[in-house]
């Protein structure tokens, strides 16, 4: 369990201040794993960063797996007094909370063996020991035959495995993961998303995932945080969120990961939609994991005598089920649609007058 | 062969022991000074990265004091610094003249220079790779030993044959002020009795000196970088194919 309580980070320069964090409060649930969204700039490397302090917070709590990080209070002068885990301690927590970068971060003058054997050096633990261990992270991650290789040797999907099995050396229950998959391809990125996927079920781990791609929180985060200028302007089960976005900004990401951006331009260009008059509807038709296989459609046209026409449909895959998009015309008389609009309000189908 | 070089070079086969004792001198004069400048000139460049804003041991006081004494030292030519620093020399070492004495100016004269390249050198090293170490529990012990100079060992063997080649050069300077060595025996015995023979061998010694550092730099540079590693990988390979 990682609980944020009140964040505040802000960047101090010489061109005024940045608050990178602002009044942050979240809860991430063991085993879950965990999508936060922004735009560059929004605050997500910061909020994450907080949590292994690598960034230490202005103010705010931190908790990791009951211990606390971070904690401040505001002292009679009113100041804030922050208690920081500092030295030893500080390392022991980092050791529990894995991470991943976006550029890999590994060591160009060592071999995969030694980049993953990194963590586990200097502590205490035997070569034999750290031998076997890392062959084990290797095979989890599918690298075994490339532990001699340098990094240089290696495609950027194959780095991040490294960099994976690196960040699990010492068996963490948390993975932070910052835009790990930004500098991939589609298919790089595609096999590490299913790799943490299968590392989520297989070890319980926990990850936080930080990325700018909708689609990307689509296929593999539980519940996601939508990050806009160092605020969390909304969060939620991943599914809900997708489906119902309340804040401008989230429904502008869930617009990108959906065909149904075309909506807008389409409105636009095309004068026989944008004139829905009477005797014609313009509507939009959300099914959820409930409603999706039900055959609203034909049901209509066949009950009310309406014609229903498809301008644009979307499905979408989520981690919690499936998602259904449909934007139709229907044309009929005047209390025929009413009816039918009635009808469809029943139906576990939302719908929307365009 | 003794023949041969008495009638090309009559002077240098008269002074045969006090050139060997002179080239004898540069290179005690050079290995001591090097090996002090090394270590202290690394140890400054390690404490400016890591005190400097941001790094892992941040501390601003530190990285103005290393960083102005830096500054200072270097912005004073090299034969300005040998007479600026007799009066410290003769209390460290109790003389300012010969290979003792020109140790004390030799050290000043490198360590502010191989100060700035090892500072370059780390400075180049990626941040991202002290965030995975810091991310990972490393201290700042860790950090400074196995990021930051583990990774930059090709780098450092750079700039330490720049350095060394540059610290032969001021050796030879500091001959001029009577610290022996390759510079005092070419301006002693070849210019100033003009035996030009003289100065033409010192001048032939230098640049093969030097010719030879370079080499051994440029080749622990190139065996250290792994971009190397896979050229030999590869064109072992590429071997193995044609066979
Ligand atoms: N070390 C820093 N110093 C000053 N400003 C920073 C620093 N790190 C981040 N910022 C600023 O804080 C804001 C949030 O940055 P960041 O957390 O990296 O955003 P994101 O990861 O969402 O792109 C940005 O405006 C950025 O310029
Ligand atoms: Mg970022």
């Amino acid at each position: 369990m990682i609980k944020i309580t009140n964040l505040n980070k802000t960047y101090r320069s010489k061109t005024g201040d940045v608050y990178a964090a602002k009044n942050v409060t979240l809860s991430i649930n063991d085993g879950e794993i965990y999508g936060i969204i922004g735009y560059s700039g929004a605050g997500k490397s910061t909020l994450v960063r907080c949590i292994n302090l690598l960034e230490v917070p202005d103010s705010g709590t931190i908790e990791v797996n009951g211990q606390t990080l971070f904690d401040s209070s505001v002292g009679d002068d009113g100041k804030i007094k922050a208690s920081v885990v500092k030295g030893k301690k500080l390392s022991e927590a980092r050791r529990g909370i894995g991470m991943i970068f976006q550029h890999f971060n590994l060591l160009d003058r060592s071999t995969v063996f030694d980049n993953v054997a990194y963590p586990l050096k200097y502590c205490g633990i035997k070569k034999e020991e750290i031998s076997s261990r890392v062959t084990e992270l290797l095979d989890l991650v599918g690298l075994s035959d490339k532990k001699d290789a340098y990094p240089s040797q290696l495609s950027g999907g194959q780095k991040q495995r490294v960099a994976i099995a690196r960040a699990l050396a010492n068996r963490p229950s948390v993975l932070l993961s910052d835009e790990a998959t930004s500098a991939l391809d589609p298919d790089a990125t595609e096999s590490i998303l299913s790799l943490l996927k299968e590392l989520n079920h297989k070890l319980g781990l926990t990850i936080v995932l930080i990325t700018h791609e909708m689609s990307i929180i689509k296929t593999i985060t539980d519940r996601v945080a939508v990050m806009e200028d160092g605020e969390v302007v909304e969060q939620g089960d991943t599914y809900d969120v997708f489906s119902k976005p309340r804040a401008d900004i989230t429904k502008k990401f869930v617009n990108s990961a959906s065909a149904l951006s075309k909506l807008d331009e389409l409105l636009e260009n095309d004068e026989f939609l944008r004139n829905a008059k009477k005797n014609r509807r313009l509507i939009r038709l959300t099914f959820d994991k409930n409603s999706v296989g039900d055959a609203v459609i034909s049901e209509l046209s066949r009950k009310f005598s309406v014609n229903v026409s498809i301008v644009l449909a979307n499905v979408d895959i989520l981690q919690a089920g499936t998602l259904g998009n449909l934007v139709s015309v229907i044309d009929g008389r005047e209390d025929d649609i009413e009816a039918a609009l009635d009808h469809l309000c029943k139906c576990s189908v939302g719908v929307e007058v365009i | 062969m003794g023949e041969w070089i008495k009638s090309i070079m009559p002077n240098v086969a008269k002074y045969s022991s006090k050139f060997w004792d002179s080239v004898g001198a540069t290179f005690q004069m050079f290995a001591i000074a090097g090996v002090i400048a090394f270590i202290v000139g690394l140890l400054f460049g390690i404490v400016l990265v890591v005190t400097r804003k941001g790094g892992v041991c941040q501390n601003a006081v530190v990285y103005r004091i290393v960083d102005i004494i830096t500054n200072f030292f270097r912005s004073i030519p090299f034969l300005i610094l040998l007479i600026f620093l007799i009066p410290l020399t003769r209390r460290v070492v109790g003389t300012a003249i010969g290979v003792k004495g020109a140790i004390v100016p030799l050290v000043f004269g490198t360590v502010p220079f191989f100060t700035r390249q090892v500072e370059a050198a780390l400075h180049n090293v990626d941040e991202g790779k002290i965030e995975a170490a810091r991310s990972m529990g490393s201290g700042p012990v860790g950090i400074i030993f196995r990021v930051y100079l583990h990774e930059a060992v090709p780098e450092l063997a750079r700039v330490t044959t720049i350095t060394a080649i540059s610290l032969i050069g001021f050796t030879t300077m500091a001959g001029a002020v009577g610290a022996g060595g390759i510079g005092s025996f070419a301006i002693d015995y070849g210019q100033s009795q003009n035996h030009q023979d003289i100065v033409v061998v010192c001048v032939i010694l230098l640049v093969l000196i030097t010719f030879i550092f370079q080499g051994i730099g440029s080749f622990v540079a190139k065996k250290t970088t792994n971009r190397s590693l896979i050229k030999s990988i590869k064109s072992n390979s590429n071997h193995k194919k044609e066979k």
